[in-house]
């Protein structure tokens, strides 16, 4: 075949090709033009009537005829309304979805072999606030995706099923800060509904260590006051993530207990030279949230760590003592034996415009 | 004569598999477009912007006399929806009135911090905060480059995550939160690119985009089909390759530990985004160093950044790019062919090699050849028409192709008298932009071999607020 066919060949292909690419897009963006118009002018109409029937003006059968006529957005519209009401007000919607077939949907979809259609059907039964798909999202920790799993636990907190904290636990121990972060954040969602299980957890032996981690995260987020014996047991765990969320979980309660504080204090003290920069961090951190006066000593000494924002913090914790701290960070301005206390010490003085900046005092 | 159609097949034959190669990434980048689409969940960058979990963010801004935009770029920044941040701008050494600027319009008073030099950088001046912005930290440094601020700017950052933007770029207001993303999922991701687009055309009030548009002149137009192709698509396909070696400097959230392990941007690059996110994918890539993270590139985190509307300063701008990308290539060629860097250096490298750095240098030789062998009577004149018109047809392609997969998306034209000019400028495109940009390009690796070095000419900034213009 010459070259001259080759190349004539292919133009012509990548000629009719093109075209058919033109005329899709054009034709895409009709399309897409068309949509966008359709969906505002649904929710214009959609949204005034599910207002009207949370409040008593309108009957169910009147909102299930509009929404049916764009299940999608119907949908859509339902987890928005479902979202701005709260918990609290998430009942109003229950007798309308009740009414509507998207719960049952849903819960056939969690089975679905595509995954988008699992992980988007596992999120909206946290908003559609269905009790009947409590065993179906049970049985969704278990699925091969971990996105799907999350969706899942989150619905079941959405849902204030307090019995899911283990399961969520267990179908999410996949370790990683991040990881924890999320899982934490999820049981958060519960609320005071999760203090027992999470009180289970931190007390039980062969809790494993992601487990306690997370545990240990969410006692201080909810302040769980209960928690603080097993907490403080958890500040000698070989963990150095255990031992940090212990820190932080401690100074969290312990900041709004009357009782226990100065026990607490000196707990949270004794780690002041762990091994790990970040457990010394949240220590010096922890200090100063707690208003530990009688520890200036060991702050003035995290004034020299050898890492920076320990250092940082620990001048940072001085000044939130108040008048002691400050006057003992005015004093390591001059006096400290180490160069980064010194400079550490100036600089939080500067920044609270105690002291004002060197160049400024030269003549 | 026959060594002559011999080089015609092989100039026929490299067209076709640069164009073939686009077209896979182009494919690649619609199906991870659509995927990543799919796994985004109603509630998802709700649950970031409110979660006190979320990653801190320190976004480092270098700017050299940038006092006619700075104001409006850090507005648009300090609007970010984003739960915690800290913005860096470094000044590096400029002549103009920038620091005076900054200092009237975010009343900044000078401070001393003593933060840890983790990279060196020329000296600085001073440290300055905002009383207005608490999270606003103003640098004043001895002229180095884009890089050396950088660097000095990382010794000062607080936050575990650091996102470097161009001093002339605006942000959707939800582009952080986009880009957090995949930091949020997965604890392997060490850096994050986003999307960059041209910002002639759009408009900014107090920081806010108003309005959304595309530039107004043909050459930008051209630009923008040229962003569309291979900053938004082609580069989707290539972080799936593992191949992502140029992210642009416009848009990088990268970890900050990762970031100073790295030494941070070569001060003495051309382009220190190229050159940088080469040494990245390499300490990546190295089986070596056993590293199990990972380049993103994320579809809806988007920046905006000027583009020359001035034929000087394109030809500058695409010039210095060349070199840049000539200096980079260079600097890294150990990762060329080399199966220790797995994909990246058997299929990133070599593609960026012959693709792009050589790209231009073997098209002058293919328009050359033409005209010899239509001299010399090898070939005839409609063979060598059948042949441009094959290489307009397979640019045309490629250029719908993208805009098709632009339009199924939030990045869509904003309106019909827009997608009009585009369709327009894809058609044009080859009718004689692209040739300047050849031989720009052609200029520009000339240079470099003769060991030009400097930056080109500075860009000129336009006003984006639609109520000035």
């Amino acid at each position: 075949m010459s070259l001259l066919t080759i190349v004539l060949w292919i133009s012509g292909a990548l000629t009719l090709l093109s075209l058919l690419l033109l005329v899709s897009t054009i034709l895409l963006r009709v399309l897409t033009d068309r949509r966008i118009t359709g969906d505002a002018s649904f929710r214009q109409i959609a949204k005034p009537v599910i207002r009207s029937f949370l409040a008593d003006e309108v009957d169910i059968a009147t909102v299930a005829s509009t929404l049916r006529k764009d299940p999608r957005a119907g949908m859509q519209l339902l987890m928005e309304e479902s979202e701005s009401l709260g918990t609290g007000g998430r009942d109003k919607l229950r007798p309308l979805l009740g009414a509507l077939p998207y719960g049952k949907n849903e819960i056939r979809h969690l089975k679905n072999r595509h995954w988008e259609r699992r992980l988007h059907a596992a999120e909206a039964l946290g908003y559609l606030g269905d009790d009947t798909s409590l065993p179906s999202l049970m049985s969704a920790l278990r699925d091969d995706l971990m996105d799907v799993r999350f969706a899942a636990a989150e619905s079941l907190a959405r849902l204030g099923c307090q019995q899911a904290v283990e399961p969520i636990l267990r179908s999410l121990d996949v370790g990683g800060d991040v990881s924890q972060r999320r899982v934490a954040e999820i049981i958060l969602i519960l609320g005071a509904s999760a203090t027992d299980p999470i009180l289970a957890i931190l007390q039980n032996p062969s809790s494993t260590e992601n487990s306690l981690g997370i545990a240990a995260r969410v006692a201080g987020s909810l302040r769980v006051h209960r928690a603080i014996d097993s907490l403080q047991k958890l500040l000698r765990h070989t963990s150095q993530n255990i031992r940090l969320n212990a820190v932080r979980s401690l100074a969290s309660i312990a900041s709004t207990a009357s009782q226990s504080v100065h026990e607490v204090i000196t707990a949270i003290a004794s780690l002041n030279e762990d091994a790990s920069w970040e457990v010394r961090c949240m220590v010096m951190k922890s200090l100063g949230q707690l208003r530990a006066t009688h520890e200036i000593p060991l702050l003035l000494q995290g004034l020299s760590d050898p890492q920076w924002w320990v250092r940082h913090n620990a001048a940072d914790a001085l000044y939130s003592l108040g008048e002691p701290g400050i006057t003992a960070l005015m004093n390591s301005v001059e006096g400290h034996v180490d160069g980064y206390g010194r400079d550490v010490s100036r600089e939080i003085l500067q920044q609270h415009g105690i002291l004002k900046p060197s160049f400024d005092q030269r003549p | 004569m026959s060594m002559l159609r011999i080089l015609l097949w092989v100039i026929l034959a490299y067209y076709i598999a640069l164009h073939a190669i686009y077209l896979l990434l182009l494919l690649l980048g619609s199906l991870q477009v659509r995927k990543y689409r799919q796994g985004i969940t109603f509630a998802e960058f709700r649950t970031i912007s409110e979660s006190h979990l979320t990653m801190p963010v320190t976004l480092i801004i270098p700017c050299y006399n940038e006092a006619s935009l700075i104001c409006t770029t850090i507005r648009n920044i300090l609007r970010l929806h984003y739960p915690q941040f800290e913005v860096i701008v470094v000044s590096d050494g400029s002549t103009d009135v920038t620091m005076e600027v900054l200092t009237e319009s975010f009343h900044l008073r000078r401070i001393e911090r003593f933060g840890r030099r983790q990279i060196n950088s020329r000296q600085i001046l001073g440290i300055h905060e905002s009383d207005e912005y608490p999270n606003l930290i103003v640098v004043e440094k001895e002229n180095g480059r884009r890089a050396d601020a950088i660097n000095a700017a990382t010794s000062l950052a607080r936050y575990p995550l650091l996102c470097v933007i161009d001093a002339d770029c605006v942000l959707e207001g939800d582009a952080l939160l986009h880009m957090a993303r995949p930091f949020l999922r997965d604890s392997h991701v060490a850096a994050v690119a986003g999307v960059v687009r041209p910002s002639n055309g759009i408009g900014v009030v107090d920081g806010e985009i108003v309005a959304k548009g595309f530039p107004r002149t043909l050459l930008g137009m051209n630009q923008e089909i040229e962003y569309a192709r291979s900053f938004q698509w082609a580069r989707i396909g290539l972080s799936r390759l593992q191949s992502m070696l140029c992210i642009s400097g416009a848009l990088i959230l990268i970890k900050k530990q990762l970031f100073e392990k790295l030494g941070g941007p070569w001060p003495d690059a051309i382009t220190d985004d190229i050159e940088f996110t080469m040494r990245l994918n390499r300490y990546l890539h190295d089986r070596h160093n056993k590293v199990k993270q990972k380049l993103v590139f994320t579809p809806d985190a988007v920046c905006y950044t000027e583009i020359p509307e001035k034929w000087s300063q394109y030809a500058s701008q695409r010039n210095r790019w060349q070199r840049g990308t000539l200096q980079a290539l260079m600097r890294n060629r150990a990762m060329i062919f080399n199966p220790r860097y797995g994909i990246t250096g058997l299929f990133g490298m070599p593609f960026f090699l012959i693709f792009e750095g050589l790209a231009a240098i073997v098209e002058l030789s293919a328009w050359i050849l033409m005209v010899v062998c239509l001299a010399l009577g090898v070939a005839g004149a409609f063979e060598i028409l059948a042949m441009i018109y094959l290489a307009y047809i397979l640019g045309v392609f490629l250029s719908l192709a993208a805009v098709l997969i632009t339009e199924s998306g939030r990045l869509r034209s904003a309106s019909w008298h827009d997608f009009r000019r585009l369709i327009l400028a894809i058609f044009t495109d080859n009718l004689g932009f692209h040739q300047v940009h050849l031989l720009v390009r052609v200029v520009g690796t000339f240079q470099y071999l003769l060991g030009r070095r400097d930056l080109g000419l500075a860009m000129e900034r336009i006003d984006h607020n639609p109520a000035t213009t």
